[in-house]
């Protein structure tokens, strides 16, 4: 076992290998892994900026989005408060007339009653002024009963 | 309680070591099995990919940890050029994972030791550095495939490298005079300074070699481990499978962490080397 | 007895006893960089980031010592 045999070739080898390799990953390969890690680290930066600005937006909007609610409530309450008054009065006016017309038609009712219990008592002294003539013929047992009589019975009930 | 004490004293210092020692003899008389056993290590023109299939016998002058190290280097490159070219703004899985690499070099390893600035320069090196040795060590743990890093002189040839960029680094940026300079102590006499500077000096080497030493010998003995619990079954019986079988398994798991960690390690020192050699005291 | 066993046999032990005299070390470390951590858990990072760079300079030098081993015994 020879742990120790010297390869002179094996060790160029090893300096031509790392040769190479230093030359591609020099001008290739870490100059675009250090620029792209440069891209990344501006792009991070530049993202985080904005997020702080979106943010600042948000909260931007939210406090304008409160004010807007604020007004909106404020001008709800004016409305609400219009509108029951509105409603009352619109209510109290309604009854006013509800009442008005009540009091017409009854009104109205009454006067009709009134009328109608006229005519009816009217026809009811009429009815009776005939049944008294014709009780009066029956009595007397002849028609002498004119139209005079008929007036003066007429009347006589109508006194009555 | 001291019962208990002097049974596990009983067991682990004299028990555990007369199995392990009549179970280590057969490995060192069978030829056969060690010789298993380094051909599974060590560098050679056999590439024996499965049992049972019969080994490919790989041309003159190019042997397996080679191959290996081609398969590396193919391996990042094709990666990484393919996943450069098409790199996109919000990432997937595998770019993160490759960008996340050189990332944890630039930001763990290059920024903290060299600073920013000097370390922009140093990225694309000590990035190879990191992703060269972190794939050569995991595909090692892949079967029918080495550690190329397992082979001394792939990692001398990488120490060596760092030596000499410490030498030519430390020249260019702050001048062979200053370097030298930083080795001596301030305030000792003459005599000790000059000692200690020598010793500096020296160390300068020593560094680089432990450096190649500890990932050759981390990667080696870590599938060396592996190994021999697994040669166990061979040389004891069948049912010593059912020990080594889970033993192998956790080593393997070990290996895993070790290989990123000596990847890490040998970049890490070998950044602290060489900025501390260029840079005025 | 076998002379070159023997050697083996000595290399083993001095292979083990190298790599407790790194076990120790990095016992330390780590128990030093623990208490470091738990009186310092904002320098979690830089500590732990240390304790593996020198655990790992200890542990060079236990594979010396196992390498050295290595080369005894496998020749």
């Amino acid at each position: 076992m020879d742990l120790f045999k010297l390869e002179p070739g094996l060790a160029i080898w090893t300096w031509i290998t790392f040769g190479i390799l230093f030359f591609i990953l020099a001008r290739y390969v870490i100059p675009a892994i250090l620029k792209n890690l440069q891209e990344r680290e501006d792009y991070i930066h530049s993202s985080v900026d904005k997020t702080a600005e979106v943010e600042k937006r948000l909260k931007d909007m939210e406090s304008e989005r409160d004010e807007i609610l604020k007004k909106a409530e404020v001008k709800a309450d004016e409305m609400l408060l219009r509108i029951r008054q509105e409603g009352e009065e619109l209510r109290q006016k309604l009854a006013k007339q509800a009442e008005k017309e009540a009091s017409e038609i009854l009104n109205q009712a009454r006067i009709q009653a009134e009328q109608e219990r006229g005519a009816m008592l009217e026809s009811l002294k009429g009815e009776l002024a005939d049944i008294i003539c014709s009780a009066t013929e029956e009595v007397v047992g002849m028609t002498v009963v004119g139209e005079k009589e008929r007036e003066i019975s007429r009347e006589l009930v109508n006194k009555l | 309680m001291g019962r208990c004490k002097t049974v596990l004293k009983n067991v682990l210092g004299k028990i555990v070591p007369l199995c392990l020692f009549f179970f280590a003899q057969p490995l060192f008389a069978e030829d056969n099995v060690s010789s298993a056993l380094s051909s599974h290590v060590l560098n050679g023109h056999g590439w024996d990919i499965f049992p049972y299939i019969p080994e490919i016998n790989l041309p003159e002058h190019f042997t397996v940890h080679l191959l290996m190290l081609f398969i590396t280097t193919a391996l990042i490159a094709i990666f990484y050029l393919a996943f450069s070219k098409k790199q996109v703004l919000k990432p997937k899985k595998t770019q993160i994972a490759l960008e996340s690499l050189i990332l944890f070099v630039r930001d763990d390893i290059v920024y903290p030791v060299m600073g920013e600035e000097r370390g922009r320069k140093w990225l694309p090196f000590y990035s190879t550095l990191f992703l060269f040795l972190l794939t050569a060590n995991l595909i090692g743990l892949i079967p029918a495939f080495k550690t190329a890093t397992g082979n001394i002189n792939v990692t001398g040839a990488l120490a060596i490298m760092v030596l000499i960029l410490t030498f030519v680094v430390g020249f260019k940026e702050i001048g062979v005079k200053d370097f030298f300079k930083n080795l001596y102590p301030s305030g000792t006499g003459l005599g000790i300074g000059l000692f200690v500077a020598f010793l500096e000096f020296l160390s300068i080497f020593t560094k680089s070699m432990v450096l190649a030493i500890r990932l050759f010998a981390n990667m080696f003995a870590g599938h060396m481990a592996i190994l021999s619990f697994l040669v166990l079954i061979i040389i004891v019986s069948p049912f010593m499978g059912f020990v080594s079988v889970p033993f192998a398994a956790f080593t393997y798991l070990l290996e895993v962490l070790i290989d990123v960690l000596q990847a890490l390690v040998f970049t890490l020192l070998s950044c602290i080397f060489i900025s501390n050699a260029s840079e005025h005291e | 007895m076998d002379l070159s066993l023997l050697a083996k046999a000595i290399a083993v032990i001095g292979a083990g006893l190298g790599i407790a005299g790194g076990g120790i070390g990095i016992g330390i470390i780590g128990g030093r960089a623990m208490e470091a951590i738990s009186r310092q858990p904002s320098e979690k990072k830089d500590i732990r980031t240390n304790m593996i760079l020198m655990a790992a300079l200890i542990e060079g030098l236990a594979f010396f010592g196992a390498i050295v081993a290595l080369l005894v015994i496998f020749k």
